[in-house]
């Protein structure tokens, strides 16, 4: 082996290894944020869709989504998801058999290479819901105290 | 080794070939795993869909009828369009075929296709991937004060044991009730709860004299109760929701009753949801007769037992079911075509109600009338 080339492996390699590790990472990220998103969409599903126990238990709007996205939440932290940078939890368009309940989930990935991957991952998903589900009761009928 | 000097680059060389394998593997690992995120989303778009289509059912009309199919097509399309407006994925998804229906038990099941866009394998032409979902999923009426546990069947044959039923002198089945006493009540807590969705939330299934009652639902157990009478709708020959005076039908919803089997829809109430429901007897009818009639009648208080005097029949109203609507559950989708015992009714809905050919009830056709007796 002659001097001159000595290292030459080295050297190539240390060309190849930051493209090599970019793609690698790129791949992680994205098979990460794959797991993240199908633990989105089940969450939501779970969650919203079974939230029917908190029928009669909260007398406006804002409080019953509140009660709903404590759960969202809950469910989020116990699947182990990073913590949201931002999570946001709206309700949609609506129509006689249901409304849209939208959850978007923010995270900053592990990895981060300028201007290839974003510095925040966003996912959304959807779950439908019975309207009344979402509404609280505002009787036009009169009452009887009790029976 | 010795390295010449057309060994020199290979490095380069081996990297061009790794990485087209290396782009290979990953166009499959990402493209396959936006596509099954996608297929995710067309299932739960789907599941929710069959869910919808079946709590629309509602087992009180022909069951076959168009306006039963018309609600179910119209639950199980809008609630599919609102999950492809509210998701970018799924905005090209399609509902393949036809919604199929079991007529018996109100059972839904549907295919979806939807097309998952490609990142990598875009290159070689590939530009979406098709995903397919499906979903079943059953009626599911829970039913409450079942004495009588072959609710929840279609209508048509519940009357069939009903008109069994009544062959007695009491016109009105003799085990198969809850029959409280003059004024009493009967007061549930639904585990499912009221939803006010299209069609009717609540059947009370009253049989033998059509007698009356009022019914209220509550959130709290504690009141206030809310007296939806007056939006009920007769299920059987009757003269249904009454005010208490029927000379003047302006009464208040609060004061009026309820004579004979009907259908609850809380639309025009302003009640969304509720949790409690109380059939409560109006006392005046039915065999028995207040000593001062007319004057509760006026205020359409309710008579206490005391002013209550034996009448003809001495009977006051007889629950056989308070069944609550707009629920369903999911099934498989090869559970609507799975008919074992050949009753007509699918093993799914068989598991939720027993064996149809029940022991000591016999099926026999509604040849008579339901006994109705005007009050």
């Amino acid at each position: 082996m002659k001097k001159i080339n000595k290292g030459q492996s080295l050297l190539e390699f240390s060309l190849v290894a930051p493209v090599l590790v970019m793609i690698l990472v790129v791949i992680s990220e994205l098979g990460y944020a794959f797991v993240v998103r199908h633990t989105i969409i089940d969450s939501i599903k779970q969650t919203v869709q079974s939230s029917h126990y908190m029928v009669g238990k909260y007398t406006t709007t804002a409080d019953l989504l509140a009660a709903m996205e404590k759960d969202l939440k809950s469910y989020i932290q116990n699947h182990n998801l990073p913590a949201a940078t931002k999570l946001g939890f709206a309700v949609g368009s609506s129509n006689d058999y249901g409304t849209a309940v939208l959850v978007t989930y923010s995270y900053n990935p592990a990895f981060r290479l300028i201007g290839i991957t974003p510095e925040e991952v966003t996912i959304q998903s959807a779950q439908i819901l019975p309207p009344s589900l979402l509404k609280v009761n505002s009787p036009t009928i009169t009452s009887t105290p009790s029976l | 080794m010795v390295a010449k000097r057309y060994e020199k680059g290979v490095s380069l060389v081996l990297l061009a070939f790794g990485l087209a394998a290396l782009l290979g593997f990953a166009a499959l690992a990402i493209d396959m795993g936006n596509a099954f995120n996608v297929q995710n989303e067309l299932q739960k778009a789907t599941t929710t869909a069959a869910l919808a289509g079946a709590s629309a059912f509602n087992p009180n009309i022909n069951v076959s009828s168009s306006q039963n199919m018309t609600n179910i097509n119209n639950a199980v399309n809008d609630t599919f369009n609102l999950s492809k407006s509210s998701e970018a994925s799924l905005s090209a998804a399609t509902i393949v075929g036809n919604i199929q229906v079991d007529p018996k038990s109100g059972a839904v099941r549907l295919q979806t296709r939807a097309n998952a866009q490609t990142f990598f394998i875009n290159i070689i032409g590939i530009k979406t991937l098709e995903v397919n979902a499906r979903a079943a999923a059953l009626n599911l009426p829970t039913s409450f004060i079942v004495m009588n546990d072959l609710f929840p069947l279609p209508q048509a044959d519940q009357k069939k044991t009903i008109a069994f039923n009544e062959s007695d002198d009491m016109s009105a089945p003799q085990i198969n009730y809850y029959n409280p006493p003059p004024g009493g009540k009967v007061q549930i807590v639904c585990t499912l709860p009221l939803v006010n969705s299209p069609g009717p939330e609540l059947t009370i299934v009253e049989s033998g004299d059509l007698d009356g009652y009022r019914v209220f639902v509550a959130s709290d157990p504690g009141g206030p109760w809310y007296n939806i009478s007056s939006k009920g709708k007769s299920i059987e020959s009757g003269p249904g929701p009454q005010p208490p005076d029927p000379s003047a039908p302006t009464a208040p919803p609060e004061q009026w009753r309820f004579f004979g089997s009907g259908a609850f829809d809380l639309d025009g109430t302003g009640i969304e949801n509720a949790r409690y429901v109380a059939v409560v007897d109006d006392a005046i009818e039915d065999g028995y007769l207040a000593a001062n009639k007319a004057a509760y009648i006026a205020s359409g208080a309710y008579a206490p037992v005391e002013d209550l005097t034996i009448g003809e029949k001495g009977i006051a109203m007889e629950v056989d079911g308070i069944i609550i609507h707009q629920h369903a559950m999911s099934i498989t989708y090869e559970d609507l075509s799975k008919d074992e015992n050949s009753d007509g009714i699918i093993d799914a809905h068989n598991k939720l109600i027993g064996d149809y050919d029940h022991p000591g009830l016999t099926l026999i056709e509604d040849t008579n009338s339901t006994t109705t007796t005007t009050p």
